[in-house]
């Protein structure tokens, strides 16, 4: 059997060996590798040595692409937990039509980022958009949503809270409802308030929840490219330039691969030490 | 009688017959190799027209050599498709579509001819170019791998009726513009919200488009210097100042809209004057919404001059080397730049032959006689000057769009601070 | 109780409202006539397909559309079954190697996309696969999620099925295909389900490899198009644009609600 079982286990496992090896470790040791060099895929590459890495480290555009997913996380995060548990809090009460409502926040979530990004680009437009029309209607001035450099990179982190709430209201609904309503009763012979039921039996029993939302925003703000692409392409003066639109532009527009797959090293390195970190700050000791 | 003697005589005989058939057959296409080049073009209409004519015309005289046009496959820019063509190496054996500022990178990679090497180049375009244009034309190796063919120079233009309804002359000078365009600047409905302007600047960060709003200008102010210097650094800063001034003014005053670069305001009459090349004239015409009487002048300087430069959005064309008949493409590019093939141009486009002296020529006398504003751009072709032909021309003018952005636009530096800025990032491009 | 209860109510459709009336908004605009955009309640006395007409003589979104069935089925098709392959081969079968594959599984679902964009394309480019339905199936060919989920999965079915097939002299192929497949349907149709999702959605990796019109993805071309200034500022032919993308994988939805819904949330978890 044990004979058997080598050979039959490491066929079924050669396609898996084989991708891994052409997909991911040749491309992992050629990143590392064009760090080091200058290229335009068409001439020879031109070894640099440290050259990319000190030009990153001088790089003004760069660091406020990074300062921008900052800006992103500060306003999608807070934003997604506190509009997520919310709602998670009133669908885990016996309620009517909860199928219904479930699946209706979950259809932006299926819908593809690029549709979403045009839909949102006119529903932010300064004159014709729903939302300026809205706030219009009763008497305010309209927000120049896209148009205002410190409005935008917000205004985009609404955009994609708006997205994907409905996922993390799954999630959120899941640990509600894992809570044995025993600890709801003790609480309040003990005379808690719902305030308190809030905090001390809610809150720490969806932490796992709120652990994976958190890490999922943080990707997703790091990932961030259709959308600036689509609705501003970077601007207004810089303030949503992604890291990877900032990548995709050194690579197919300005034609210098060794810089591109610098800023895409320094990127992984940056966004797997803010996940280790969240993990410590945020999710519970795997006892 | 059905012998073996008899069938096997009979086999030779076809066989032998149809030997003979084959080889009458065979023996001429084998002898006269058939070629076949492949030549693409602008993807627009006009030119799609003239390339076709050019190769009809050919291929009726030169039954040995096909020439099939194909227009540039339409997917981003033109330049990234060549790029991208290059490198997967499905180049064609002609492109007469090509920005001259990114040839450099064909050349360091080998991927075109130079054409300085066919015995009669030097004839051939010394007859039909001006040395400067040449001296443009020649890459940094010192050998010449394109031929100047066209330009589109950039002028400024106006709405006629508008201009006689606001009573306005069309500027030369920056003064006289910011005079002409305070006139232009209202709101249609008294109480209403601004809704005309004097000019429509491009208001998008991608490089690009300040190849038609501020290097018209500074090749304007700085009389048709080209944005860098041997050294790589600004050759005329303080044209690239009063350009960037100019702007940021306009900007400031409400004389240029900061609304999204579509839809077109000059189109619509919204919008008094626009920097636009010869292609506008058949674009105005045709698509205009309320039909106006339009005019070119050229682009305004700070102070009046002589003569005025402008860019001249040129096309150059190439032999690729990936080609396989190096001379008979040779002979299909002399033959798309004669004289007659010139004129040919000028009629299906309105776009301008870079040939020496053009405005004088007899042989386009008539032409321009009957068509006064293509001679209008024809004039200005004299005075033309191309962007560097630089690696790092995309992201030179990418870090310039957004000192455009954050000066001209919103104002937030002085446009000598955007300037100064970019000067300084020349200094490191060149970092490794 | 009773506020509370109204107050959940409130939430509840209050926020139905903001997720899907943008969506609404999007779909009833694509029907209106040009000058009537740009207000906020959609409807319109002129609904008419005159934008949906502009888009298809604009653009080839019909076999836009083609391309994303075909790319999102292989890719599909081409997960499930790498993925349960090598699940089994983790869960089931010894062989020397194996904690060490399993490792390196967990290790690629870890890795950052933007460490490997740039270096996959130019392997893509090296191939020669530049614009071919290759280079959009082949690095997504397998997923390290499809192995995981088919992995745990099949550590939950008895090891006492395996052995008493094994006695009858059941191959594994036989074993695989027979017995574990059909009871793991969910894993099965969680890992299609999440895979074809991602594929028709993805945009990024088929702006990078693709540049021909005709071998477009459906999201890449209506973004081609819309930011590309074909539509010319437009957002009735936009949208429009937009509808042929969402319409396909929304009916997909409406019907398989349940299935995405589980789907979705079991990667979360196990994620």
């Amino acid at each position: 059997m044990r004979v058997r079982g080598t050979n039959v286990g490491l066929l079924f496992s050669l396609p898996y060996l084989v991708f891994i090896a052409l997909f991911i470790v040749y491309p992992v040791g050629f990143a590392l590798y064009l760090v080091f060099v200058r290229w335009d895929l068409i001439a020879a590459p031109q070894y640099v040595g440290l050259g990319n890495l000190r030009y990153l480290l001088s790089d003004a555009e760069f660091w406020q692409a990074l300062l921008n997913t900052l800006i992103f996380l500060c306003v999608n995060v807070p934003l997604q937990i506190v509009a997520a548990l919310l709602i998670a809090i009133a669908l885990a009460q016996p309620i009517a039509l909860r199928g219904f409502f479930r699946a209706a926040f979950f259809v932006p979530v299926v819908i593809s980022v690029a549709v979403v990004s045009l839909l949102w680009q006119q529903v932010y437009n300064t004159d014709t958009g729903l939302l300026n029309t809205l706030i219009r209607a009763i008497g305010l001035p309209a927000v120049p949503w896209l148009t205002n450099p410190h409005v935008a990179m917000p205004a985009i982190a609404g955009m994609v809270a708006w997205k994907n709430v409905g996922l993390y209201v799954l999630f959120f609904l899941s640990g509600i409802l894992s809570v044995p309503a025993q600890l709801y009763e003790a609480a309040k012979l003990e005379g808690a308030s719902p305030w308190d039921e809030f905090w001390l039996v809610t809150v720490p029993l969806v932490r796992p929840a709120m652990f994976l939302v958190v890490v999922l925003s943080t990707i997703a703000g790091f990932n961030l490219f259709i959308e600036p692409y689509v609705m501003t392409g970077g601007g207004p003066l810089d303030s949503t330039l992604s890291v990877v639109l900032y990548m995709y532009k050194h690579a197919f527009s300005f034609l210098d691969m060794g810089y591109a797959a610098t800023i895409g090293v320094a990127l992984a390195a940056i966004m797997l030490v803010v996940v280790t970190i969240e993990r410590r700050l945020i999710d519970e000791p795997t006892v | 009688m059905c012998t073996l003697r008899t069938i096997v005589k009979q086999r030779s005989r076809v066989a032998v017959l149809t030997s003979l058939l084959l080889a009458v057959v065979l023996v001429p296409a084998f002898a006269q190799p058939h070629i076949t080049l492949t030549y693409w073009s602008a993807p627009n209409a006009e030119e799609l027209s003239f390339a076709r004519t050019m190769a009809q015309s050919w291929n009726a005289a030169h039954p040995e050599t096909t020439v099939e046009v194909q227009p540039i496959p339409a997917s981003g820019t033109s330049e990234e498709v060549l790029l991208a063509a290059v490198v997967a190496k499905t180049t064609p054996d002609i492109c007469a579509n090509i920005l001259p500022s990114i040839m450099n990178r064909f050349v360091h990679a080998g991927a075109v001819l130079p054409l300085d090497g066919f015995a009669d180049f030097d004839r051939v375009t010394h007859e039909r170019i001006d040395a400067k244009t040449l001296a443009y034309a020649r890459s940094d190796d010192g050998r010449v791998y394109q031929v100047p063919w066209k330009a589109n120079p950039v002028m400024l233009a106006y709405n006629v009726d508008e201009f006689a309804a606001r009573g306005v002359q069309p500027p030369r000078t920056y003064a006289q513009f910011m005079d002409v365009a305070h006139r232009l600047t209202y709101a249609s409905t008294s109480g209403g919200r601004i809704d005309h302007w004097a000019m429509n600047p491009g208001t998008s960060v991608i490089w690009f488009w300040r190849m038609f709003d501020f290097y018209p200008l500074y090749a304007a102010a700085s009389d048709g210097r080209t944005l860098l210097d041997r050294n790589h650094a600004l050759a005329d800063p303080r044209a690239a100042n009063d350009a960037m001034q100019f702007l940021a003014m306009g900007f400031r005053r409400g004389y240029f809209p900061l609304a999204a670069p579509q839809p077109d305001l000059f189109l619509e009459g919204r919008v008094g004057m626009r920097f636009i090349g010869p292609w506008g004239i058949s674009y105005l015409e045709r698509a205009a919404v309320h039909r106006f009487r339009f005019g070119f002048v050229p682009i305004p300087t700070p102070a009046a001059k002589p003569s005025e430069f402008t860019f001249s959005d040129q096309k150059n064309i190439a032999i690729f080397s990936t080609t396989r008949h190096p001379n008979e493409a040779w002979a299909f590019v002399k033959y798309v730049t004669t004289r007659a093939a010139d004129r040919t141009l000028l009629k299906m486009t309105s776009q301008i032959p870079l040939r020496r002296d053009l405005v004088n020529d007899p042989a386009f006398a008539d032409y321009f006689a009957h068509h006064p504003l293509v001679a209008a751009f024809a004039r200005q072709g004299a005075h033309v000057v191309p962007l560097d032909d630089t690696p790092h021309i995309v992201q030179i003018l990418d870090y310039l769009s957004r000192q455009y952005e954050a000066s001209a636009m919103y104002g937030i530096i002085p446009p000598e601070r955007g300037i100064a800025n970019t000067a300084d990032y020349l200094t490191r491009i060149d970092r490794l | 109780m009773i506020a509370r209860r109204i107050a959940g109510y409130i939430v509840l459709t209050s926020a139905a409202l903001i997720f899907l009336y943008p969506l609404l908004w999007m779909a009833l605009l694509s029907f209106k006539p040009q000058d009537e955009a740009g207000t906020f309640v959609a409807w319109s006395g002129h609904f008419t397909f005159a934008n949906y007409v502009a888009v298809l003589h604009a653009i080839p979104i019909t076999r836009a559309l083609a391309n994303s069935l075909f790319v999102a089925s292989a890719t599909t098709l081409s997960v499930v079954v790498f993925s349960a392959l090598t699940g089994y081969a983790l869960a089931r079968l010894q062989f020397a190697g194996r904690n060490v594959i399993f490792a390196i599984v967990l290790a690629t679902m870890a890795l950052p996309f933007q460490l490997t964009l740039i270096p996959l394309y130019e392997l893509i480019v090296k191939f020669g696969w530049t614009d071919t339905y290759l280079a959009l199936i082949a690095p997504n060919a397998i997923s390290a999620l499809g192995v995981l989920i088919f992995r745990q999965t099949f550590l939950s079915i008895p090891k006492e099925l395996i052995e008493a097939a094994r006695m009858e002299g059941a191959s594994e192929v036989q074993i695989l295909t027979r017995i574990f497949l059909p009871i793991s349907l969910p894993a099965v149709v969680t890992a299609g389900i999440l895979t074809f999702m991602n594929s028709w959605n993805d945009v990024l990796w088929p702006i990078i490899v693709i540049r021909k019109q005709e071998m477009m993805t459906l999201p890449q071309l209506v973004v081609a198009f819309s930011a590309g200034g074909q539509a010319d500022g437009l957002p009735g032919q936009q949208f429009a644009a937009a509808m042929f993308v969402v319409a396909p994988i929304l009916v997909a939805y409406l019907l398989f609600q349940r299935y995405f819904i589980a789907s979705m949330a079991s990667s979360g978890i196990k994620g």
